[in-house]
């Protein structure tokens, strides 16, 4: 059985073409349709997102697809030419596939290291391969040990732990402060697009009221609409009413282009005695800052500037970073251990294909002997079950003996040999052809039987 | 009647306190893999404690009277406090208090050593009002220890945050405006539990057979009287200047401190002479209620 992963990522291709790439919706369903009746032999997992497109297929050995037709399959699904595609895709296999498969779940293959959402899509891909029938007994096993290693890789390891996004950790700073939102106030000062990023963040708490303003009360306005707040969410106001807005607020946003501060600690000194020492919450990622530093300084006054949010994502990084090397250990492992599982039991699928040849050989001949026994005098039964004997073990010896190819340049021999002397015991026999050491039950004592190897193969052809 | 059973399970109780303390303190710098060890400490400590007053009231005491002895009132406040700690220490309520908890739980421990080896008087409790004030003083204490553990998360959670440290860095921690109530709820009961053990007081000693008219010229009352004074006008003041944030921290953290001091000399008072000891007194030793409830903590022949 053979493991195969054709893909393109954010590593190997430019965005355009991983825009072209991408399968989401109706058009990932109408793919899966199309690989599986393409490939019907083949089982095929197909994980698509924003930042890769990836075929993960199981195959018997020397069947389809290889990875050229694979190639040619996800260059007919995305229109992309198979030469280009060529230059930016990457190829695995066997225990490379699975390897990557497994760092790709646990996020370590990803644009920021150690994100959680790419476990989901992993796990989704999954199930649509499982909806489409497309999934074997060995892509099963892959991707459960995928799934659980991400889980334990998370668990066990602080590769997800941190938060990567201005607005994630401003929302953290948010939760340290407050028990609950529902009867706060945000407001937001400013209408760029960094404010609208963490308004949008703010605004997923369900703040009982969210109010943005601006110098400009039209750019409010839009701003409002753009995040979506119903009048009984909030809304626009404007920016006379700030110190108003700064005595009800509980969570202010700065983000305005103003080059002198907006808030300062003379002016918010009043208000801070009219919020009866509420705590208040204040995020200023404008440069240059929209509020003085000394209004940090008040009693139940928490002031985050860039700087302040930026260092948390650079710490978060770098704890990341760390957990690097742990975390490859565990995928090592858990490949190591899948790795195993499958080739046993493709192992144990041929051990039941060799018995069953070989108990039908054993049949036909029994029969064979049989009828022979059945018509012969009885003197003769000895001759013909020796007869019988013989013809069996040649018959057996015929099916691997007949592929030793002793002309083939190419032919591994020292292979075979290795093997042959391994799997029937002949430790004994010396290379070359020397003399065979060989073991009777009834006498245990070595008996050295001399045949040449090629007389020996000329055996196996006799009837 | 010194029980050196209590006393050595208070030295357990106190080393396993003590270890709780260290292992949560610790997790708050660094995050362990489980939390695990430090919920298992809490409950054997609570468990510990809550097994040691059962003892006392059933084999030491033979009775049913709990609060026999001012180790008793300590160790019904340590076991409450684990309780409380253990219901709170969940992510969703107040995860972190253990870190604080365990060591006020360490500290009233090695009070209570002192209180069972050096000064086990027994409580002369012969009345049902006699019952309430012990159990209001102790409780109103119990109220005092949480507000003052709060009040200690609500200083290091503010302080993190002035640090601007990542908020999930170490260990999670509750967030400042639960502690914020937490503070308020439990200063609020403590104070109105105390008030009701500070006039169950009065009526004791005011309707003593025999009290001098000047029974209330004590130093004991006087002072009691005076930190119940600056307690009721921080109560109301919160309404004016707002009991908020890190004055109230502040606040709760005094008030367990001046609990303290008034526990401690008020037994360091000399007893009252206009208060003569009742005629139908037992022989054996015994104290007045008030002074019982000073608990004191200093070897007899200091006071």
């Amino acid at each position: 059985m053979r493991i195969l992963m054709l893909g393109a990522n954010h590593r190997t291709a430019p965005l355009d073409l991983r825009e072209k790439l991408a399968l989401g919706g109706q058009s990932l369903h109408d793919a899966m349709d199309r690989l599986t009746n393409r490939f019907p032999l083949a089982e095929m997992v197909v994980l698509s997102t924003c930042n890769r497109t990836e075929l993960y297929v199981a195959r018997a050995s020397h069947e389809s697809p290889t990875f050229d037709e694979l190639g040619e399959a996800l260059s007919d699904l995305s229109g992309v030419d198979t030469q280009r595609l060529g230059a930016v895709t990457i190829q695995r296999e066997n225990e490379g596939a699975v390897t990557h498969l497994f760092r790709v779940a646990c996020g370590l293959d990803s644009m920021v290291l150690g994100e959680p959402q790419i476990l989901g899509q992993v796990k989704r891909a999954y199930d649509l391969a499982i909806s489409h029938k497309s999934v074997g007994m060995v892509l099963h096993t892959v991707f459960q040990q995928a799934l659980t290693c991400a889980k334990q890789v998370r668990a066990q390891t602080g590769i997800d732990r941190g938060r990567i996004s201005v607005g994630s950790v401003a929302v953290d700073f948010a939760r340290q402060i407050f028990a609950t939102f529902r009867n706060k106030i945000v407001v937001g000062i400013g209408a760029g697009e960094m404010a609208k990023l963490i308004l949008k963040h703010l605004k997923a708490l369900e703040p009982a009221r969210l109010w943005v303003t601006n110098r400009s009360f039209n750019k409010a306005c839009d701003l409002a609409a753009q995040i979506g707040l119903s009048t009984q969410q909030g809304g626009a106001r404007a920016f006379a009413d700030l110190d108003e807005l700064l005595v009800e607020a509980d969570i202010v946003l700065s983000s305005t282009g103003s080059r002198e501060p907006i808030v300062s600690a003379q002016g918010f000194g009043p208000l801070l005695r009219r919020r009866r020492r509420r705590p208040l919450f204040l995020i200023d990622i404008a440069v240059p800052r929209d509020v003085e530093s000394t209004v940090g300084t008040f009693s139940n006054v928490y002031l985050y500037n860039l700087d302040d949010i930026q260092q948390v994502l650079e710490n978060t990084r770098q704890n990341r970073h760390h957990e690097l090397g742990c975390c490859e250990q565990m995928v090592c492992d858990h490949v190591r251990s899948t790795m195993t599982q499958i080739r046993q039991r493709d192992l144990g699928k041929l051990i039941q294909q060799l018995r069953k040849k070989l108990h039908d050989l054993g049949r036909s001949e029994q029969q064979r002997t049989l009828r022979k026994l059945a018509s012969a005098a009885p003197e003769r039964a000895g001759d013909i079950l020796e007869e019988g004997t013989q013809r069996l073990v040649n018959k057996i010896l015929h099916l691997p003996l007949s592929k030793l190819d002793l002309h083939h340049n190419d032919a591994p021999l020292g292979f075979y040999t290795a093997a042959l002397r391994r799997l029937f015991d002949l430790e004994g026999v010396a290379e070359g052809g020397g003399p065979i050491v060989e073991k009777k039950e009834s006498d245990p004592r070595p008996q050295i039987v001399t045949r040449p190897l090629s007389m020996m193969k000329d055996e196996s052809h006799t009837p | 009647m010194h029980d050196p059973s209590t006393t050595i399970s208070l030295v357990f109780l106190t080393a396993v306190a003590f270890t709780g303390s260290a292992v949560t303190i610790a997790s708050l710098r660094h995050r362990p893999a489980s939390q695990q060890p430090q919920r298992v400490l809490v409950l054997l400590l609570t468990a510990g404690c809550a097994a040691l007053f059962f003892y006392r009231t059933m084999f030491v005491h033979k009775g049913w009277m709990p609060l026999t002895a001012h180790v008793d009132g300590l160790v019904m406040i340590t076991t409450l406090a684990g309780a409380a700690m253990i219901f709170l220490q969940s992510p969703a309520r107040m995860p972190g208090i253990s870190a604080f908890g365990m060591p006020l739980l360490t500290v009233l421990l090695l009070w209570a050593i002192c209180a069972s080896r050096w000064t086990l008087d027994l409580f002369h409790i012969d009345t049902v009002l006699k019952s309430v004030h012990l159990l209001a003083v102790y409780l109103g204490a119990l109220f005092i220890v949480m507000a003052a553990i709060a009040g200690g998360m609500f200083l290091y959670g503010q302080g993190r945050l002035r640090r601007k440290k990542a908020p999930t860095a170490g260990v999670p921690f509750a967030n400042l405006e639960s502690i914020e109530r937490a503070i308020v709820r439990t200063s609020i009961l403590g104070f109105t539990v105390l008030t009701v053990g500070l006039v169950t007081g009065l009526v004791i000693v005011s309707s003593r057979p025999g009290a001098d008219p000047a029974w209330w010229v004590s130093g004991k009352l006087v002072l009691t009287f005076v930190v119940w004074s600056i307690y009721a006008m921080v109560m109301n003041l919160r309404f004016a200047v707002a009991f908020r944030g890190a004055r109230a921290a502040w606040m709760s953290i005094v008030g367990i401190v001046l609990l303290m001091i008034t526990f401690g000399l008020a037994s360091a008072l000399s007893r009252d002479a206009s208060v003569p000891p009742p005629a139908d007194a037992p022989a054996r030793k015994s104290i007045d209620i008030s002074e019982a409830v000073a608990g004191p903590c200093i070897p007899p022949e200091v006071r």
